[in-house]
C-alpha cells in the first residue's frame, strides 16, 4: 500500500462516520461567540461615540468658559493702567478701596432695610469695578432684605458716580494706551477679535468705541468682520462695518 | 454577510472581533467537524471529545482579537488550541490507549446504520468495515505519532506546521508521522 493508497483509504473511510457533536455543544458554542460578538459591537462602536461626547463637552465648555475668560481679560487689558493709578498708599486696604462703589451700595441697601435679616456678604473684588460691574454688584443678594425702589435706585445712582469718579483719574492714561487695544496674541488675534469670536456685542462696541482697529487680521488671515460674518452676527457685522471694517 | 463564504479563515476570524457574530458561524461550519474528528480520534470519547471542542472553540472566540494574522494560519492556530485541550483532557482523564474504545463501537454502528439505505448491502458492509479497521489501527498508534498523522489528514497541516502544533522539532515530527504511515499501512493491508 502507497501513501497515496493510505490517504485515500482515510478519506473513503472518514466520509462514512458520521460522528458529529451534539447539537447542544454546538449551540453552546455558537451562543458563547454571539455574546462576544454582541460585547465587540458596542465597543468598537462606542469610541467614536465617546469622542464625540467629549469634543461635545469640551465645546460646550468652551463656550461656557471662553466668553468670561476673554472679557475679563479685555477687561484685564483695559482697566490695569486705570488701577495702577488708582493705588491706594500704603497701608490702606485695597480691596476696600476698589469696591468702595459696591460697598456703598450695599450698605445703602441695608440701611434702608427695615429688619436686616443677615450680614451682608462682603463682596471685595480684587479688581476695580466698571460702572456696569459697580451695578451688578450693588444689586441686594437673596440674603438680604428686599431694600424700597426709592432706596436701591438711590444706592445704584451712588454706585454709578462712585464707579465713574474712580475711572476719572485713569481715563487719559487709558487713552495714551490705545496701542494695547490692538496688542495680538500668539495667533495674531486682537481683544476685538476674540470679543467678536464669543460674541460679546458691548464689548466689540467699547473696543471699538477706544480705537481698537477693526481691520487686523490673525494668523489665519481672518479678520474680525471675517468672523461675524462665520458666525452670522448681524448686529457685530453692522457695528464693525460702521467702524470702517473691510 | 457579503462575500462571507469566499472570505479567508483570517479575514473571518477578524469580522468576527470587530463583532460579526455571522463571521464565526462560518468559521465554525467550516472547521467543526475536522476538529471534532481530531479530537474524537485521539480521545476515544464522545463526551470528552464534545466537551474539548467546546473549550477549543470558546478560546477561538475570546482570543480572536489577539489572533495576528501575520503570524500562524488560523488552521494552525485552531488545531494549536484543539491539541492543548485534547492534552489537558487526557492528562485530568487519565485516558489511556488500551481503553475499549466507545467511539469505535458507536462508529461501527453508525456506519451500519448508514449502509442499511444502500443499494448494494454489500458495499455498506465494506463500508463500515473499513471505518472500523481504520478506528482500530488509529487506536493502536502511540499517541504522539497518532496525534501527527491526524494533524496532517484532517487539518491538512505541514509537516512544520504539525511541528510548531505539538511543540517539538521538524525532524521529530516527520518521524512520527513516518512510522505512524508505515504502522497504518501494516494494519490495514487488507481493507484495500
Amino acid at each position: 500500500m502507497s501513501d497515496s493508497d493510505l490517504d485515500r483509504l482515510y478519506r473513503s473511510a472518514s466520509a462514512q462516520d458520521t460522528a458529529r457533536p451534539s447539537a447542544a455543544a454546538r449551540q453552546a458554542i455558537l451562543d458563547q461567540a454571539r455574546q462576544l460578538a454582541a460585547q465587540a459591537q458596542p465597543a468598537s462602536d462606542a469610541a467614536p461615540r465617546r469622542a464625540s461626547r467629549w469634543r461635545a463637552l469640551l465645546r460646550s465648555l468652551h463656550w461656557q468658559f471662553a466668553a468670561p475668560v476673554a472679557a475679563a481679560l479685555l477687561a484685564a487689558i483695559l482697566l490695569a493702567p486705570q488701577w495702577r493709578t488708582s493705588l491706594p498708599p500704603v497701608g490702606r486696604p485695597v480691596a476696600a478701596d476698589h469696591a468702595t462703589g459696591a460697598m456703598k451700595a450695599q450698605q445703602t441697601v441695608q440701611a434702608s432695610a427695615p429688619q436686616p435679616a443677615a450680614p451682608a456678604p462682603l463682596a471685595a473684588p480684587p479688581l476695580p469695578a466698571a460702572p456696569a460691574r459697580s451695578r451688578q454688584i450693588a444689586k441686594p443678594s437673596s440674603n438680604l432684605v428686599q431694600a424700597s425702589p426709592q432706596a436701591e435706585g438711590e444706592a445704584l445712582r451712588q454706585s454709578d458716580a462712585d464707579a465713574r469718579a474712580d475711572l476719572e483719574p485713569s481715563r487719559p492714561r487709558l487713552e495714551s494706551r490705545t496701542a494695547a487695544i490692538n496688542a495680538r496674541d500668539r495667533n495674531g488675534r486682537t481683544a476685538l477679535m476674540l470679543a467678536v469670536m464669543h460674541d460679546q456685542p458691548s464689548l466689540v462696541r467699547e473696543l471699538l468705541a477706544r480705537g481698537a482697529d477693526p481691520n487686523i487680521a490673525d494668523l489665519d488671515g481672518r479678520t474680525p468682520l471675517s468672523i461675524a460674518r462665520e458666525h452670522n452676527e448681524g448686529a457685530l457685522i453692522s457695528a464693525l462695518l460702521a467702524a470702517g471694517a473691510r | 454577510m457579503e462575500g462571507g463564504a469566499a472570505a479567508s479563515d483570517e479575514e473571518l476570524l477578524r469580522r468576527f472581533a470587530a463583532g460579526q457574530a455571522r463571521a464565526f458561524e462560518l468559521l465554525y461550519q467550516r472547521h467543526e467537524l475536522k476538529v471534532y474528528r481530531y479530537l474524537l480520534r485521539n480521545l476515544r470519547d464522545r463526551a470528552r471529545a464534545q466537551d474539548a471542542l467546546q473549550e477549543t472553540w470558546f478560546a477561538v472566540a475570546r482570543d480572536a482579537a489577539r489572533y495576528q494574522p501575520g503570524g500562524a494560519r488560523f488552521t494552525t492556530w485552531l488545531f494549536t488550541i484543539a491539541h492543548h485541550r485534547m492534552i489537558d483532557v487526557l492528562r485530568a482523564a487519565h485516558v489511556m490507549s488500551e481503553q475499549v474504545s466507545t467511539h469505535l463501537v458507536e462508529a461501527h454502528a453508525a456506519a451500519l446504520a448508514q449502509g442499511a439505505g444502500m443499494a448494494e448491502p454489500d458495499a455498506a458492509a465494506v463500508a463500515s468495515e473499513q471505518l472500523d479497521a481504520l478506528l482500530r489501527a488509529l487506536a493502536m498508534l502511540p499517541e504522539e505519532q497518532r496525534q501527527a498523522f491526524l494533524l496532517q489528514q484532517e487539518a491538512e497541516l505541514s509537516v512544520e506546521d504539525i511541528a510548531a502544533v505539538c511543540g517539538c522539532s521538524f525532524e521529530t515530527t516527520k518521524s512520527r508521522l513516518r512510522y505512524a504511515r508505515s504502522k497504518l499501512r501494516e494494519l490495514l493491508q487488507d481493507c484495500l
